[in-house]
């Protein structure tokens, strides 16, 4: 029964310079009554890992994402139990195989097949096993003759190869591998992807860093984002982000990412994890004991009804995000201008502000701008790739419901294709309300560039995706594109940002 | 702290297929194999031999035999305290990336040098064959005699395992006193033939050790204070070790 739980783990490591090296300059520390001591204990301690809490079970296959050192091979290696954390528990079951640095354990003047054993033995095989085990590496690694050559004779390729059949070959029960696995031709990913797979319905773990979206979304059911140390769990689905606590039900455990609020959350904010008894909203990421009348509101709920048969929010509940944007289209439609959305998968928003607006939607046009299938996965970054809403590829074709969703208004343009080359066909210079959600930075702030300055004085820009946790290429683009005009993007708490108009650019 | 001793012993397997794989790697590419090292050994004893018993005018059915196990006892000692300070730091590639029991790097170090030992003995066997000594069961002494220097070799292997890889120069200081050492201690001499410097030369430990090899061989009994003080050795040698590994281990991996 393979099993890892990480409770509270925090890894420290000193890095030493050159000095705090030396057992001279320690001595002459020591000898000068520390006089010198600001110049010699020049020791900077890392926090590699920060309060990480999570649990793995046999099935589970984990792609582990973050920038270059963001601690993603330190938390492989206490997984595997070679580094010790300073604070909290690590608790591990199951035979553990560790890929972390190309031609580690690898003795390079010893033979392929006195590596063979001499890794495996490593790794906790007896000499006999890894004999026995022999036939299938060789047939795996399809090195030939090589094999009878000392290992420094082998290109990166063939130690990859090496490796990952070494390691897989004694049946480990949890495998943890990081990024290097990218190695190797076409032929060897082949092979490596079938023994993956052998692996997992194997029913064991599998934890693998890499910067590549592809392969993560190919072997990894859930993604773990590191950020200067602390993890977050990228693709939890939105709608149990947060945990309704039943009056008996104990608060959800910070172990368990998948149904605890954003990690480490309870460590860092203090009462954070006090949960009221009766909370008026609890959903979508938002847990409030504040008014929320207009859940009760006949209006709302009719329009939020049409929104969801839509089935643009794939059963999530997302009340006071469209409560936002109805409320705004509404402020919105007393201005002179049209409206636009530039994301609108299958239109539930949309479908929801007008049906909320009603007749007040007169004599304007709403334009829903939309490829209608998804992004291209070109102008994605690593992170929004992973993000989610792609996860779940809730980008289906979608062309033709929304067509029929919209056909008994005539208010209505639905323009496809991809933003902001669509904007060709928008025969519209003035706007009161922009809602923008593409999951994507890069398209966003083109469609902002494109907007702003046609957005009436008092007109709204409502980002969906601005203040959600995870989307911090979007957030960032967007303080930017605030900064440069003065301003800065009001952070909702229902993960949504906003910007309104006050000025035209060059007044006062 | 009592579990890394017992993954210790389940890793013996492991270490013995180590310390005979780094033996046959370090002299993979050339046709004697490991008995280069025993053609140095034997080269040097020669050339040591004939210069010191000319210039010194020493008998040599004594002295060849003394110059010969003091030398390869010397090179055995030597050759684990000079590493030591790399016992882990050699090992670091493993260290970060495999889940390995710490210890069994200074232990496969010291088996290493055990085995460069062993081949040794052909010279010194070959020289008690020229040299008989006399024989009696002052040679049964040489396996006590060997356990006690083994077990102060291996705490010194892991303490100066731990220090070398905090403190990166202490391979340097030792790499620089071993060859100072070599003369302070009775390696080409018997303490007694020192006069009245005799009494110094037991200050330095090297000394013990070498004498509880050398003399049983040779066919002398060593003093039982040879013994009480390498017991000693061993005892706070140990208890050293024991208590800064217990504090520190959990920092070797990020040392290293």
């Amino acid at each position: 029964m393979a099993h890892i739980r990480f409770e509270n783990v925090t890894v420290q490591y000193p890095i030493y310079n050159a000095h705090s090296l030396s057992l001279r300059n320690q001595l002459v520390r020591i000898g000068t009554g520390g006089r010198l001591a600001k110049e010699s204990s020049n020791i900077v301690t890392i926090t590699a890992l920060d309060s990480v809490s999570f649990e793995l079970n046999e099935g589970d296959t984990v792609g582990l994402v973050g920038h270059n050192g963001a601690g993603k091979t330190t938390l492989l290696r206490t997984m595997a139990g070679i580094y010790p954390p300073v604070v909290g528990e690590v608790r591990r079951q199951g035979k553990v195989s560790t890929i972390i640095e190309l031609g580690a354990g690898l003795d390079v003047e010893l033979s392929g097949y006195e590596n063979i054993v001499r890794m495996g033995m490593l790794l906790g095989s007896s000499r006999r096993e890894m004999e026995a085990a022999i036939p299938s590496i060789e047939a795996f690694t399809e090195l030939g003759d090589f094999l009878s050559m000392p290992v420094r004779t082998y290109s990166s390729g063939m130690i990859m190869r090496l490796m990952f059949a070494v390691g897989t070959a004694i049946r480990p029960e949890i495998l943890l591998i990081d990024e290097m696995f990218g190695t190797g031709d076409a032929a060897f990913q082949e092979k490596a992807q079938s023994r993956m797979q052998e692996l997992i319905s194997a029913a064991k773990i599998f934890v693998f860093a890499s910067h590549s979206p592809e392969l993560i979304k190919k072997y990894c059911r859930r993604v773990f984002s590191l950020e200067h140390g602390s993890l977050t769990e990228l693709n939890a689905p939105v709608s149990v982000a947060v945990a309704r606590p039943g009056p008996d039900a104990p608060p959800p455990a910070a172990s368990q990412p998948v149904s605890a609020p954003p990690p480490n959350a309870e460590e860092k904010r203090p009462g954070a994890n006090a949960f009221v008894a009766n909370p008026t909203y609890a959903q979508d990421g938002l847990y409030t004991i504040h008014c929320a009348d207009f859940m009760k509101d006949e209006r709302f709920a009719r329009a939020y009804a049409a929104g969801e048969a839509t089935g643009s929010w794939s059963g999530a509940a997302v009340h006071w995000r469209v409560y936002v944007a109805c409320w705004l289209a509404e402020r919105a439609s007393s201005l002179e201008g049209d409206l636009i959305e530039c994301g609108v998968n299958r239109g539930g928003i949309s479908r929801a502000i007008v049906s909320y607006l009603g007749a007040k939607l007169q004599g304007r046009r709403f334009y829903l701008l939309d490829t209608f299938q998804g992004i291209p996965v070109s102008i994605l970054s690593d992170r929004e790739m992973l993000h989610n809403k792609y996860f779940k590829e809730n980008y289906t074709e979608c062309y033709q419901d929304v067509l029929n969703t919209f056909r008994e208004f005539p208010q209505v343009s639905v323009v496809r294709g991809l933003v902001p080359d669509t904007f060709g066909s928008v025969d519209s210079g003035r706007f009161c309300f922009a809602h923008i959600d593409m999951n994507n930075a890069i398209s966003e702030i083109a469609a902002a560039e494109y907007l702003w300055p046609r957005l009436a004085v008092g007109g709204f820009m409502l980002l969906d995706d601005y203040a959600w946790e995870i989307n911090v290429d979007q957030r960032r683009a967007f303080d930017r594109f605030a900064g440069e005009r003065d301003m800065t993007v009001l952070a909702l708490p229902t993960g949504q940002g906003l910007l309104m108009k006050t000025r035209e650019a060059g007044e006062a | 702290m009592i579990e890394h001793f017992a993954a210790l012993y389940r890793s013996l397997p492991l270490i013995l297929y180590f310390a005979w794989g780094d033996t046959k790697a370090r002299y993979r590419r050339s046709v004697l194999g490991p008995f280069w090292l025993v053609i140095g050994t034997a080269v040097g004893v020669a050339g040591l031999s004939f210069l010191w018993s000319g210039l010194l005018k020493v008998d040599r059915a004594t002295f060849v035999p003394t110059l010969a196990v003091g030398i390869v006892v010397w090179q055995f000692i030597a050759g684990c305290v000079a590493e030591s300070p790399s016992a882990f730091t050699r090992n670091a590639a493993i260290m970060r990336n495999l889940k390995t029991p710490y210890l069994i790097f200074p232990l496969q170090l010291l088996l290493r040098q055990l085995i460069n030992f062993a081949h040794n003995l052909v010279v010194v066997l070959v020289v008690l064959i020229v040299f008989p000594p006399p024989l009696g069961a002052a040679q049964l002494l040489v396996i006590p005699g060997m356990l006690l220097l083994a077990g102060n070799l291996l705490w010194i292997a892991i303490l100066f395992g731990m220090l070398g890889a905090r403190f990166r120069d202490l391979e340097q200081i030792i790499g620089v006193l071993i060859p100072l050492l070599f003369f302070l201690s009775p390696v080409l001499y018997r303490p007694d033939q020192l006069g009245v410097l005799e009494q110094f030369i037991w200050l330095n430990p090297f000394t013990y050790m070498i004498g509880l090899i050398r003399d049983p061989i040779q066919g002398f009994v060593p003093a039982p204070f040879v013994y009480v003080v390498s017991a000693g050795m061993l005892l706070a040698g140990w208890g050293a070790t024991l208590w800064l590994y217990g504090r520190r281990h959990s920092r070797i991996p990020f040392w290293v």
